[in-house]
């Protein structure tokens, strides 16, 4: 079929997910995967009750309809759309377009990639942008290889803004632990890492990332793709939860991870932090930092945390990164957001001058953003 | 006679800043290509230039960095703040992407400065050479080494010319080896047929806007041999740590106790300058000053190295 052959839609009519929304395994569709998953009996037991669908939508996505029309449009545009398309859409979330746009309200790199993605045929050019960032998320939520982006999206939005709140947890993402760089690190009571596989992702490197997280976090877990889940039960101990994405980009929780602080080894906590906050966390428990000039600082504290037992040192260390990394500032910046952005925003680490800009240019519509390449 | 070429990030214009002076008694131009959005730390290294009426040369239509697309900013600060600054003379980057007409169009925009062309890639120098022929108008030309031959920089033979030689290597500074040849330009440049040298200091000619983690920390220190006919070298001192990304104040203070080990070595060729001093003590306190300002140190003890040199000849 001709990209020209489907008519144009207007994105905002694409309904937006209900936020919040995490669904357990039992309303999982099995029949159509064709998955056994030797995983499902604990699922079972092992599912977060399911939230209600009536609850508030955020109030960042302003168009939501079920236009069950244009849903049924999307596997077309998707089947129309090349892998150079999809691609293209992939990297509207790249952190470098959300950068460009709040440094300097444009993002040449968006406007090729709009072109690049073929996405304008399909919707009128009046519409503002943050339309195409949703749509386009829906679109790389569908099909058989799906991006890493839905991952994050996902869960950012159903577990840091749907179980917690920008209030009560933090998400560090991209969390350096050894050699292995943590996809996405939640803080609420306890540390929980979450790495994600991917359609396009190979386990390769799973079974050392999840030794390199055990020994820093208290739970891990792993969210993949289904065909990786047999593969992925296989490699991970009992107590590594793993979580699904369903054909609507919702979670499954097919294990949940059982928290084990006792495999937290200090030395590998102090490494994955900046100096500052080992030191906060010193302080925390009452350790005297000793005064020394600034090139011994890291050996000392180093050989303090050496000595640390994991029970005293992991609750104080949720506590300090709380602190440090709070996102309670992002609440408003976030309502003004298309829901879609917020998990590249959270990688993007803007400036507060930089904020306003981006929430100007989400709505610059889409005939103008093609002239910003 | 010497024109040290910086890219003006923050270290590099404070290193002409504190180095004003030194640069002026020394008769050194140097050469800077704005890289950064600011620029009001240009212009405060511009005032210090000017205060001990010093020359320096400003690119005014930069390769690098954020106002690599346009150079209105630059343009402006010679219509209006630079106007009576004669000390400063309009620097014209001759890349690839140039052609012979936008840089005659720069050329005749800033008529009655003094003008200088850095020649980095441009291949048109014939025809540039011709056209400056015909305007009688003399400029000075500074040719990178890697990109003007003997033949190219011919063209413009009777003009003042300058060679510039980047001796720096650039590597991963783990890979650095202890001890390398720099440049021998300071001694060799007149035998090139030309009135003056320079180079891209302990920089490099190639630019990064920010680095990811040094796995490695290294200083850099030259020194001119006079048993090797004054050649200059280059020593890095690495930190022996170099597979973590941790811990740069410690590994500086690792790499530090072996340039002060060098220094106090009988024999070291190595200059004590203010800059050396300044490591001795950074050494005596065991302080890691950031790694910004180690560079600002090895780029000053380039510039005092070469002055001190070149002072009796």
């Amino acid at each position: 079929m001709g990209i020209h052959a489907l008519p144009r839609v207007f994105a905002g009519d694409i309904a937006i997910g209900r936020t919040g929304e995490i669904v357990d395994a039992g309303s999982f569709d099995r029949g159509r995967t064709n998955v056994r998953n030797p995983c499902v009996g604990t699922a079972a037991q092992g599912a977060i009750e399911e939230e209600s669908s009536s609850r508030n939508e955020n109030g960042g996505a302003k168009l939501q309809f079920e236009a069950t029309t244009c849903h049924a449009m999307i596997p077309a545009i998707i089947n129309a759309l090349g892998e150079p398309q999809i691609a293209a859409v992939a990297r509207f979330f790249s952190s470098c377009v959300v950068r460009e746009m709040a440094r300097f309200g444009e993002s040449p790199l968006f406007g090729r990639l709009l072109r690049d993605s073929t996405l304008p045929h399909y919707l009128s050019a009046t519409q503002p942008i943050r339309n195409v960032f949703d749509f386009g998320l829906k679109l790389l939520g569908r099909g058989e290889r799906r991006h890493e982006y839905v991952y994050k999206a996902a869960i950012a939005r159903r577990i840091l803004m749907g179980r917690h709140t920008l209030r009560t947890a933090v998400m560090l993402p991209e969390f350096r632990v050894g050699n292995c760089k943590a996809d996405i690190v939640i803080l609420n009571g306890t540390s929980a890492v979450y790495e994600i596989k991917s359609e396009r992702d190979t386990l390769d490197r799973l079974q050392n990332q999840l030794a390199a997280y055990q020994s820093v976090f208290a739970q891990v877990n792993v969210i993949a793709g289904w065909k990786h889940i047999d593969e992925v039960a296989a490699i991970a101990d009992e107590d590594v939860g793993l979580l699904t994405l369903s054909k609507h980009a919702c979670i499954s929780v097919l294990r949940r991870p059982r928290e084990n602080v006792s495999r937290i080894v200090p030395s590998m906590v102090f490494q994955s932090l900046p100096l500052c906050e080992s030191v906060r966390i010193l302080r925390k428990l009452e350790f005297d930092v000793p005064d020394v000039p600034n090139t011994e600082i890291h050996r000392e504290v180093s050989r303090l945390f050496a000595a640390l037992d994991p029970f005293q040192l992991h609750p104080a260390m949720v506590q300090v990164l709380k602190a440090t990394r709070n996102l309670a500032p992002l609440e408003n910046f976030f309502e003004n957001l298309p829901a879609s952005l917020h998990a590249a925003v959270l990688s993007a680490d803007l400036r507060q001058a930089d904020k306003s800009r981006l929430v100007s240019a989400i709505d610059t519509p889409i005939a103008d953003a093609m002239s910003w390449a | 006679m010497y024109h040290p070429y910086f890219r003006g990030k923050q270290f590099e214009l404070i290193t002409i800043r504190e180095n004003a002076k030194l640069l002026k008694s020394a008769g050194f131009t140097p050469i800077i290509e704005p890289v950064q959005e600011s620029l009001s730390g240009l212009k405060r290294t511009l005032d210090a230039v000017d205060a001990v009426s010093g020359n320096a040369v400003l690119i005014v239509n930069p390769f690098y960095g954020n106002h690599s697309d346009g150079s209105k900013e630059i343009e402006d600060l010679f219509q209006n703040e630079l106007k009576q600054r004669e000390g400063i003379a309009v620097g014209i980057l001759l890349k690839e992407s140039i052609d012979v007409t936008t840089a005659m169009r720069l050329f005749t925009s800033h008529k009655g400065r003094r003008i200088c062309f850095v020649h980095a890639g441009f291949t048109a120098g014939r025809e540039l050479a011709n056209q400056l022929q015909q305007f009688g108008e003399t400029a000075q030309h500074v040719f990178v080494a890697e990109h003007c031959g003997k033949l190219y920089r011919r063209h413009f033979a009777g003009a003042h010319r300058v060679l510039l030689d980047d001796g720096f290597h650039k590597r991963i500074n783990r890979e650095h080896p202890d001890l390398e040849g720099f440049s021998d330009l300071h001694v060799t440049f007149r035998e090139e047929g030309m009135d003056g040298f320079g180079d891209f200091l302990v920089v490099g000619d190639d630019f990064a806007d920010s680095g990811g983690p040094a796995y490695a920390v290294a200083i850099h220190l030259t020194f001119i041999d006079p048993d090797k006919d004054d050649q200059m070298f280059i020593r890095h001192f690495k930190s022996d740590r170099i597979d973590t990304p941790t811990d740069p104040a410690g590994k500086f203070a690792e790499a530090l106790t072996k340039l002060v080990a060098e220094i106090n070595r009988p024999g070291s060729h190595v200059q004590r300058t203010a800059a050396v001093i300044e490591f001795l003590d950074l050494h005596e306190r065991r302080h890691f000053p950031g790694l910004g300002y180690v560079k600002k140190l090895s780029m000053s003890h380039h510039i005092e190295t070469l002055a001190t040199y070149l002072k009796d000849r």
